[in-house]
C-alpha cells in the first residue's frame, strides 16, 4: 500500500521537475513529454478506485466489468506506446525513420483496437499482443533515435542532452515489465499470491527506477545548457 | 518420469515470442550499431588524414612563396646596388683613362671590358632571380638563359634540347619547374666537377618529360637525403602532383627526372 503511493509519489516528483525544466526550455517535444508526465499521475491516482471497490464507497461497482481497474490500464498502455514511439521522432533527421515510425505507429493503434474488440479480455487483463508489439516498436523507435546519435556528433554531448535520459528510462522500463503484464491474468492472491509479490516488487522497482531517472534527467539537463533542440516543428 | 502437466498455455507462449523476439532485436540492433561505427569511425579519421594533407600543402606553399620573395629581393638588390656600384667604377676608371700616360691604355681598357662583363652578368643573374621575369620570357628562354650564363662563364658545356610540341604550362608551374631546375643546376655546378650538361625537356602528350644529366663526380643517394636542396625540390615537385627523381654514382655522374602532367584546364 504505501509502496503503491510512493510510487504515486515519484511521479509527482518527476511532473513536477519535469514541469520546471519546461520553463527553462520550451521545446515542442519537451511540452509533450511533461504532458505525458501528467496524463501518468492523473490516470494511476484514478485507477486507485479499485480500492475503494471493496473497501469503500464504490462497492456498488462490485460484480461490474469495472471492478477492476484493467481496462483503464489498457487504454492508458495504447497511448504511453504511442507516445514512447512517437516521442522519438522528433530528434530524428532521416527521412525514411519518421516514415517507418509513423506508418509502424498506425499499424500498431489499428492492431491494438482490433484486440481489444476480439480479444474479449479488455476488462480483465492486460492485452499482450498490444503489449509485445509495442515494447518492440518502442524498442525500434529508441534504436532509431541511437544509431542517429552514433552518426551526429552529438554523442560527445549526451549526458547533457534530455532524450538521451528518457531513452534509458523507457528501454529498461519495457524491457522489464512487459514480460510480467503477460501474466497480468495470474495477479490474483486467490491463485498465485507468490505471484502477486514477484509482481508488486519487480513492478514498483522498475517504477522507481524509471521516474528516478526522468528526475534526474531533468536535474542534469536543467543545470546545462541544451546543446540539441529539435530539427523541426511538426 | 518427467512430464509436462499439460500443453503450453496461451501465456507461456507468448512470453516466448516475447523472449525470442526481444533478443532477435538487440542481437540485430548491435550488429548494426557496430558497423556504423566504424564508419564513422573510418570517416572522422580519413577527414583528419585529409585536413593534415592539406595543411602540409599550404606550408609549402607559403614556403615557396617566401622563397620566391627572397630571391626577388635579392635580385632588386643586385641589380639595383652592385650594378650601380659598378658603373661607378666603370665612369672612374673613364676619367682614370684620361689622366694616365698611354702605356697603361691597355692595362685599364682590360680591366673596364672586366668591368662591363661583370655588369652583364649581373644583369643576367638578376633577370633569373626575379620572377616576373622568368613569368614575362617563360620557361624554355629562362632555361636557354641560364644554360647560356654557364656556357659563357665557362662553368661547364651546357646542351639544351627540346622535342614534341611546346604545351605551355601555367605560370605557376613554370616557375616552379624553372626553380626545381636551377636548384639541381646549381648543385651540379657547386659540387659535381663537371664538364658537361645535358637538359633535355620532352613535351610529350600527356606530360613534359624533363631529363637533366652531368658528367661529373656523382654522390652517394643514400647519405644526401637530409640536405634541405633535396627536400625543396621534393616538395615542389610534389606540388606540381610531378614525378621527380634523383639518380646518381659515384664517379658516372647525376641524371634529374621529372615528368610533369600536364593540367587539365
Amino acid at each position: 500500500m504505501i509502496a503503491g503511493l510512493l510510487i504515486q509519489f515519484f511521479e509527482l516528483i518527476a511532473f513536477l521537475t519535469g514541469l520546471l525544466y519546461y520553463q527553462k526550455n520550451k521545446s515542442t517535444p519537451t511540452f509533450y513529454l511533461v504532458w505525458f508526465l501528467g496524463i501518468t499521475f492523473f490516470s494511476e491516482v484514478f485507477s486507485w478506485y479499485a480500492y475503494f471497490v471493496n473497501n469503500g464507497f464504490l462497492h456498488f461497482l462490485k460484480g461490474t466489468s469495472f471492478e477492476t481497474n484493467y481496462w483503464w490500464g489498457n487504454i492508458y498502455s495504447i497511448i504511453s506506446y504511442l507516445f514512447y514511439i512517437n516521442y522519438f521522432k522528433w530528434y530524428l533527421s532521416s527521412k525514411s525513420s519518421i516514415v517507418i515510425l509513423n506508418r509502424v505507429s498506425v499499424v500498431f493503434l489499428i492492431v491494438s483496437i482490433l484486440e481489444i474488440i476480439f480479444s474479449g479480455e479488455f476488462f480483465l487483463k492486460f492485452m499482450p499482443i498490444s503489449s509485445i508489439l509495442g515494447t518492440l516498436l518502442v524498442f525500434l523507435s529508441i534504436a532509431f533515435y541511437y544509431l542517429e546519435l552514433l552518426k551526429s556528433d552529438l554523442i560527445l554531448q549526451v549526458q547533457k542532452s534530455l532524450p538521451f535520459y528518457v531513452s534509458v528510462g523507457a528501454l529498461i522500463f519495457h524491457l522489464c515489465t512487459t514480460p510480467l503484464f503477460l501474466y497480468s491474468s495470474y495477479y490474483s492472491n486467490s491463485i498465485d499470491p507468490s505471484f502477486v509479490s514477484l509482481y508488486r516488487q519487480v513492478i514498483f522497482g522498475i517504477n522507481y527506477l524509471l521516474y528516478s531517472i526522468y528526475i534526474a534527467g531533468f536535474l542534469i539537463c536543467l543545470r546545462k545548457k541544451d546543446p540539441y533542440f529539435p530539427k523541426k516543428s511538426f | 518420469m518427467l512430464t509436462e502437466k499439460g500443453p503450453l498455455l496461451p501465456q507461456e507462449k507468448l512470453l516466448i515470442v516475447y523472449f525470442i523476439a526481444v533478443l532477435l532485436f538487440f542481437t540485430i540492433f548491435s550488429i548494426v550499431f557496430v558497423v556504423a561505427f566504424q564508419r564513422r569511425k573510418n570517416k572522422f579519421l580519413k577527414e583528419r588524414y585529409e585536413a593534415e594533407q592539406r595543411y602540409q600543402r599550404e606550408l609549402s606553399d607559403s614556403q615557396i612563396e617566401i622563397q620566391e620573395q627572397t630571391l626577388k629581393n635579392i635580385a632588386w638588390e643586385l641589380h639595383d646596388n652592385v650594378g650601380q656600384l659598378l658603373s661607378v667604377a666603370n665612369i672612374q676608371l673613364n676619367v682614370l683613362m684620361n689622366a694616365i700616360p698611354t702605356s697603361f691604355h691597355d692595362q685599364v681598357s682590360e680591366t673596364k671590358s672586366i668591368v662591363q662583363e661583370t655588369v652583364q652578368e649581373i644583369r643576367t643573374l638578376s633577370k633569373v632571380l626575379n620572377n616576373d621575369v622568368v613569368l614575362k620570357n617563360g620557361l624554355l628562354k629562362s632555361l636557354q638563359m641560364e644554360l647560356d650564363r654557364f656556357n659563357r662563364l665557362d662553368y661547364l658545356k651546357a646542351t639544351l634540347k627540346i622535342s614534341g610540341d611546346i604545351v605551355p604550362l601555367n605560370n605557376a608551374s613554370e616557375i616552379i619547374v624553372f626553380r626545381i631546375l636551377q636548384e639541381f643546376l646549381s648543385n651540379v655546378i657547386k659540387h659535381a666537377k663537371a664538364s658537361k650538361l645535358f637538359v633535355h625537356l620532352d613535351y610529350q602528350e600527356k606530360a613534359l618529360e624533363i631529363v637533366a644529366e652531368d658528367d661529373g663526380v656523382g654522390f652517394d643517394v643514400s647519405q644526401k637525403t637530409n640536405s634541405s636542396g633535396m627536400e625543396t625540390m621534393h616538395s615542389r615537385a610534389e606540388l606540381l602532383n610531378a614525378k621527380f627523381s634523383i639518380v646518381s654514382e659515384i664517379g658516372k655522374g647525376t641524371r634529374l627526372f621529372i615528368k610533369y602532367p600536364y593540367k587539365s584546364t
